[in-house]
């Protein structure tokens, strides 16, 4: 698997994405992310995240600046309150796997203002 | 003093005698209990503590049997009631106000700060209604349960949580007022491979007998 893939390649598995999580998703107690912040939409075919090693490989810190630019560029709010739960590519594929017996897609979606856009692709019937 | 329990088998006795310690033959009392009435045999200065005590149990017994008793004030109307209120109100704020008059007020003031919130994305919907009457017949109706970690989807459905870091996750999404979605996630510290996992949709009015379990093992980790 190829370690930068083009517009609409799949994401190595040693490489992160981020997903920018809502106030309404974040935890009272913690402050992290709950689940409901993963929840697909029934009507999304994918989970919307970005590609961390667009922007830096092995600082998040710097990655994330990126992110929340590129996020802020299409036109979306980062709340003050906001959080960004950081996935790693491998772990997720795997997790998944475990439970729906299924090896879902991440993959890379570039849209203009947000060329390090990925969705992580997981079918409809295969989410209960 | 005479106890208002108390009756004896003779009420002729009962009306010209009083009781003193010189003045009381041995005979046969009946203490009017809750559920049952006891017989006593003998002296009734003798038996005036076991009297009294047997008066207080009785008391408090029969306080826990009727349900209507102890309860606080707001939940003397039947169930189907309240219930009925609930489903026919029309906005969020109202579903609020009354979780807040049922006594759940640490509740009703995380939904009404979610429920404020602006929305980050464009893509999220806002609270959906029948998710949060799903959810206030829920937590009204299970008041035992301890605070969950309350949460809204991008989808307005209301989500709940309860769990401990390294232990079981329970996880409840209300789809609609009649519905309601949960995941336990048992052993969260067992790598992925090893976590077992139990899922599925169910009625609202059915869910509290499949997350009991799930709750009390919790409260003892």
């Amino acid at each position: 698997m190829s370690d930068k893939p083009s517009n609409e390649g799949l994401l190595a598995d040693h490489h992160n994405v981020a997903r920018h999580c809502g106030a309404r998703v974040i935890s009272e107690y913690s402050g992290l992310p709950t689940a409901a912040a993963f929840k697909i939409r029934s009507n999304e075919e994918y989970l919307s995240v970005n590609w961390l090693e667009y922007f830096h490989k092995g600082d998040f810190d710097i990655a994330l600046i990126g992110v929340r630019c590129a996020l802020i560029g299409k036109g979306r709010t980062i709340g003050a309150k906001s959080r960004f739960a950081i996935l790693n590519v491998g772990n997720v594929r795997n997790t998944i796997l475990q439970k729906l017996k299924y090896v879902p897609q991440i993959i890379r979606k570039a849209e203009e203002f947000d060329k390090p856009h990925a969705g992580i692709y997981v079918p409809q019937k295969k989410r209960h | 003093m005479k106890s208002d329990f108390l009756s004896t088998d003779n009420d002729e006795y009962e009306s010209s005698h009083a009781f003193t310690s010189t003045d009381v033959p041995e005979r046969e009392y009946v203490v009017k209990g809750w559920p049952n009435e006891v017989r006593l045999q003998g002296d009734m200065n003798a038996c005036e503590s076991i009297v009294k005590l047997y008066e207080n149990v009785s008391k408090i017994t029969k306080m826990q049997s009727n349900y209507t008793e102890w309860r606080p004030a707001t939940f003397i109307q039947d169930p189907p009631a309240w219930q009925t209120q609930l489903k026919n109100v029309a906005t969020v704020g109202d579903i609020i106000f009354l979780i807040k008059y049922f006594g759940r007020l640490s509740v009703a003031k995380r939904l009404h700060y979610l429920h404020s919130i602006p929305i980050d994305e464009s893509y999220e919907n806002p609270m959906s209604l029948e998710s949060v009457k799903g959810f206030a017949l829920f937590i009204v109706d299970n008041m035992y349960l301890p605070y969950p970690d309350i949460t809204v989807n991008p989808e307005g459905h209301v989500m709940i949580e309860w769990g401990m870091v390294g232990h079981d996750k329970l996880i409840l999404e209300f789809l609609s007022s009649k519905h309601v979605e949960y995941l336990h996630v048992l052993q969260q510290s067992e790598s992925a491979q090893q976590r077992r996992y139990s899922s599925g949709v169910t009625d609202i009015d059915d869910i509290a007998d499949i997350i009991n379990p799930a709750i009390h093992n919790m409260m003892l980790q």
